[in-house]
């Protein structure tokens, strides 16, 4: 070797030795404390693509040593956190360094806008699990029997629909992932409950707003009803369940990246009638023969979801008209298609577009010898929509929609036949910010803009929320907002120029989680505007106005007693409309002024058993008497209402359940309605609404099959 | 001596390579001792971040990632105040998730995975129960499918079918001889990458499982 490539090596040897020096070693030291002040314990102090780092301490110090040279950059990491980065010279010597973090406002829980909204979900800040809805006694599994035993809604035993916070049922609308769903509720004839077409099973998510929701939700004037359908289903499953009340049976196949599911069902309320006693005179009781089917696909940012409903029922009574002596044979039956696509899509990270499509199909005939009615209604409703989060303060919620609906009624006989008809198109668009404004508030600002073809007006309504973060478990919250809907289709009938009527919203709420138990307290005050009159000689306007305002209280505690679970919710209201053909200002006989449900519910381990228990209190509603001079000043009884509901795992897969309303078999009255013509005396005679029967009584076998046979019904239940 | 200049490079590149390597393995030997020593929750995740300091670096290796989900998940474990486990446990599922991108289908990833289900259980039972039973029984069968024989998946199941059986009232026989099962495996057990740091964790927590079958 000559002498040039002796140095060369030896150079080599010592640059590789200068390297390996363990000589050279720097010590950093320092302290990391938060924003707040209070030390780190635990943080990750490190330099970047090295070994070289440790923990903090309990005192938040930290001191380790690395043989690195030059500028390094050191990294400070921590759950919950912002990542700190700072560049640091090895080769000089280092002085202390103070590392402040500062909090992850995209790792903290969002403050979510409340005021005048219960969800139940399986996150953690619900009040409420879908569980929970649907084990409540007194439901019968029903979603809006359920959703009446929380605050801002009122009992109204004879119809079974959602009344809140003073509007009538016709004021909630029901949503599927954001698509509209027309006729909701099964079809029954007048004064006998009805209950929603859709079983809580469908549904992950429920979000049931008693006012001020989002610009997103239109054609409600006082509550939506927003529920989000299950995701892809991981495992095959097939339900078979036997009840009182008929038979269902339910398979899903589930593939890699989707799942499939269909139900079909049978109900015969006839062997039910026969047992228990009824106060209606049925010919033919209730039967109805329902299909569902699901389809769901999940892939690479990428999510389907089509549902499909089909149904058709019938029933047949001797109905007998208030103050005549005889009865008509009267029969009912309505065939129901509703479909609802869905699709949402990743854009981005950050954004992500949605769009879907429903159609509802319901053709409803009521036939007597005298005559008949038939009513077919068509509805559409499309919507295209996107959020986005283009900065880390903001996200955005945009979109536009189309609704269409058509009704055309043909009532008569071989004599003569009357066709009416109307159809409505509205089309509406609408913009939504959420800001987080530091740690502790969070603004929606919204606006939508209505077109109404039929009475060719355009509508902006504001919406604002505010959610701030009074304390570490609680928020308060401020919502208010202006809400639009069209009056029901019969009044286009009349008046195909109606215009929408309109409602103000404005609520305060307060909500604070004491250990696990959940208080939340709300006032609220609605002013209605445009709502339909009708003049002493029958035309109608959109000159009818009201007020409805008060209060609810919400106590949720699932901590005090082992395996016991109960809440209790009391609303006050106040309310007055003059609409429709009230002589002047009154409260509606739907509303009682003060509504009280206590739901209960107990898990006995060794019986493998829940029972729940659902007391329910109304105060008097009022009802108009003809008879009398002043307008609704009758007054019913007090509505008190015990039922009880026990579920009992039978086996892994087998759950036994039994359900019974008014247990005190107490005689509510709901109201009294009068006939139209006066008898000979000149008095209009009247009589009591009672429901059919003191009490109605379920009983069910549900079965599960599945490749592992632990999966059940009892989610659902 | 151009040859000479070549092989006394190409040795010390050799060397240079076993020196990163040895690097590698002198820090997880660190690691290791430093697991063996953390016994309260605290401890745990200095150790986790040791480890997380060194999935950092190695992003071939998928047991830096793997120790460091470990470790966050037995810190978890270990703590009393749940309402902070979902948090710790994304962070554990997170770490799992850098290990099975370095490797797919690894039995011991999935044992952890469905380990981690579990305890979310715990979290809320009757809310939980159901779903996460479920996907934790579907991990550890698709874990046990890979290799029948390891332990640590054998132990679990027996665990989480225990679980469901006593909750139905049914019988726990079936569950206490799958342990048993597990433990004879525990000793007998071999893995097939002879990595001097393959997880052996677990015996301990099957054999005082073991004592609800006595």
């Amino acid at each position: 070797m000559n002498r040039q490539t002796t140095i060369f090596i030896t150079f080599l040897i010592l640059s590789l030795g200068v390297s390996l020096n363990l000589d050279a070693q720097s010590s950093i030291h320092g302290t990391v404390i938060a924003y707040t002040g209070e030390a780190i314990i635990g943080a990750n102090v490190y330099i970047e693509d090295s070994y070289d780092g440790v923990s903090t301490d309990t005192l938040g110090n930290f001191e380790f040593d690395s043989e690195l040279t030059g500028i390094q950059n050191l990294i400070v990491s921590y759950l919950g956190y912002e990542t700190f980065e700072r560049d640091i010279n090895l080769d000089l010597e280092l002085e202390k360094i103070e590392v402040l973090l500062l909090e992850d406002i995209s790792e903290m829980d969002p403050i979510v806008i409340t005021a005048g909204v219960f969800e139940a979900g399986t996150g953690k800040g619900e009040v409420l699990k879908p569980l929970d809805i649907v084990t409540t006694a007194g439901a019968t599994a029903d979603i809006a029997g359920a959703l009446n035993t929380l605050p801002g809604t009122t009992t109204v035993g004879e119809e079974g629909r959602l009344f809140v916070r003073g509007g009538d049922g016709s004021e909630t609308l029901t949503f599927i992932d954001g698509l509209g769903v027309l006729d909701s509720y099964e079809t029954t004839i007048p004064n006998v409950a009805t209950r929603s077409r859709f079983s809580p099973m469908m549904f992950s998510g429920m979000s049931f707003s008693t006012g001020g929701y989002s610009a997103e939700y239109g054609r409600a004037l006082s509550s939506a009803l927003i529920l989000s359908s299950k995701d892809v289903s991981l495992q095959d499953r097939s339900d078979i369940s036997i009840m009182t009340v008929g038979l269902d049976l339910a398979h899903t196949e589930s593939f890699k990246n989707s799942s499939i599911s269909g139900k079909v069902q049978y109900t015969n309320l006839t062997p039910y009638m026969a047992l228990v006693k009824q106060r209606i005179d049925w010919i033919k009781a209730p039967e109805a023969l329902e299909g569902n089917l699901a389809y769901r696909y999940v892939k690479d940012g990428l999510t389907f979801k089509s549902y499909g409903k089909f149904n058709t029922s019938s029933m047949k009574l001797n109905y007998q008209p208030v103050g005549i002596d005889s009865s008509t044979e009267t029969m009912l039956t309505n065939q129901y298609l509703y479909l609802n696509s869905f699709a949402s899509y990743n854009l981005s990270d950050k954004t992500s577009a949605r769009g879907g499509i429903s159609y509802t199909r319901s053709i409803t005939e009521a036939s007597q010898s005298i005559g008949s009615q038939r009513d077919d209604l068509n509805g559409f409703h499309f919507k295209g929509a996107i959020y986005s989060d283009p900065v880390y303060f903001l996200s955005l919620n945009f979109g536009t929609e189309v609704f269409f609906n058509d009704l055309s009624r043909v009532s008569g006989n071989e004599e003569g036949k009357i066709k009416q008809g109307v159809d409505q198109t509205i089309s509406a668009t609408f913009m939504e910010g959420t800001w987080a404004i530091g740690r502790k508030l969070s603004l929606r600002t919204g606006v939508r803009t209505e077109y109404f073809i039929n009475s060719d007006h355009w509508s902006f309504d504001p919406r604002a929320s505010l959610a701030i973060k009074s304390g570490d478990n609680s928020q308060l919250g401020l919502s208010w907002g202006v809400f639009r809907q069209n009056a029901d289709t019969e009044s286009y009938f009349r008046n195909p120029l109606l215009s929408q009527q309109k409602a103000e919203h404005a609520i305060l709420s307060y909500q604070v989680t004491i250990k696990k138990r959940v208080l939340r307290l709300e006032a609220f005050n609605k002013t209605y505007n445009d709502l339909i009159k009708i003049d002493s000689i029958g035309n109608l306007s959109n000159s009818g106005s009201g007020y409805a305002r008060g209060m609810d209280l919400f106590w949720r505690d699932n901590k005090t007693f082992k395996n016991v679970d109960y809440w209790i919710s009391y609303s006050y209201i106040d309310t007055k409309r003059n609409y429709r053909d009230y002589p002047y200002a009154s409260t509606p006989g739907f509303v009682a002024d003060h509504n009280l449900s206590i739901v209960y519910k107990h898990w006995f381990q060794s019986l493998r058993s829940q029972l729940g228990l659902t007391y329910t209190f109304a105060s008097p509603r009022r009802y108009n008497d003809p008879n009398t001079v002043a307008f609704n000043n009758g007054r019913t009884p007090n509505y008190h209402d015990l039922s009880m509901n026990i579920s009992y795992l039978m086996k892994p897969n087998v759950i036994f359940y039994l359900s019974i309303t008014n247990l005190l078999g107490r005689k509510n009255i709901y109201g009294y309605e009068y006939s139209q013509q006066p008898d000979e005396t000149g008095l209009y005679p009247g009589r009591e609404i009672v429901p059919p029967a003191d009490r109605f009584a379920f009983l069910g076998v549900f079965i599960t099959l599945s490749k592992t046979n632990t999966m059940n019904q009892l989610p659902s239940l | 001596m151009k040859k000479t200049t070549l092989i006394l490079i190409a040795g010390m590149l050799v060397a240079a390579v076993a020196y990163a390597n040895d690097n590698y393995m002198k820090a997880m030997q660190k690691g290791m001792e430093e697991l063996s020593e953390a016994s309260s929750p605290e401890a745990m995740l200095n150790v986790s971040n040791t480890f997380a300091r060194i999935a950092n670096v190695e992003k071939e290796e998928w047991l830096p990632a793997y120790y460091a989900a470990y470790t966050v998940t037995m810190s978890t474990a270990m703590s009393g105040d749940m309402s902070a486990w979902d948090k710790n446990l994304d962070k554990a599922d997170g770490f799992l998730q850098q290990a099975s991108q370095v490797s797919e289908d690894n039995v011991e990833i999935l044992a952890l995975k469905g380990f981690i289900q579990m305890l979310r259980i715990s979290v809320d039972p009757q809310t939980r129960g159901q779903e996460y039973s479920t996907a934790s029984g579907m991990t550890l069968g698709k874990a046990r499918q890979l290799d029948p024989n390891n332990p640590r998946v054998l132990y679990f199941l027996a665990q989480l079918s225990y679980g469901t059986a006593q909750f139905f009232g049914s019988d726990v026989s079936e569950s206490c001889k799958l342990n048993q099962i597990a433990l004879q495996q525990f000793d007998t057990y071999k893995d097939n990458s002879e990595d001097p740091f393959y997880p052996s964790w677990g015996k301990n927590m099957a054999l005082s499982f073991q004592e609800n079958c006595n």
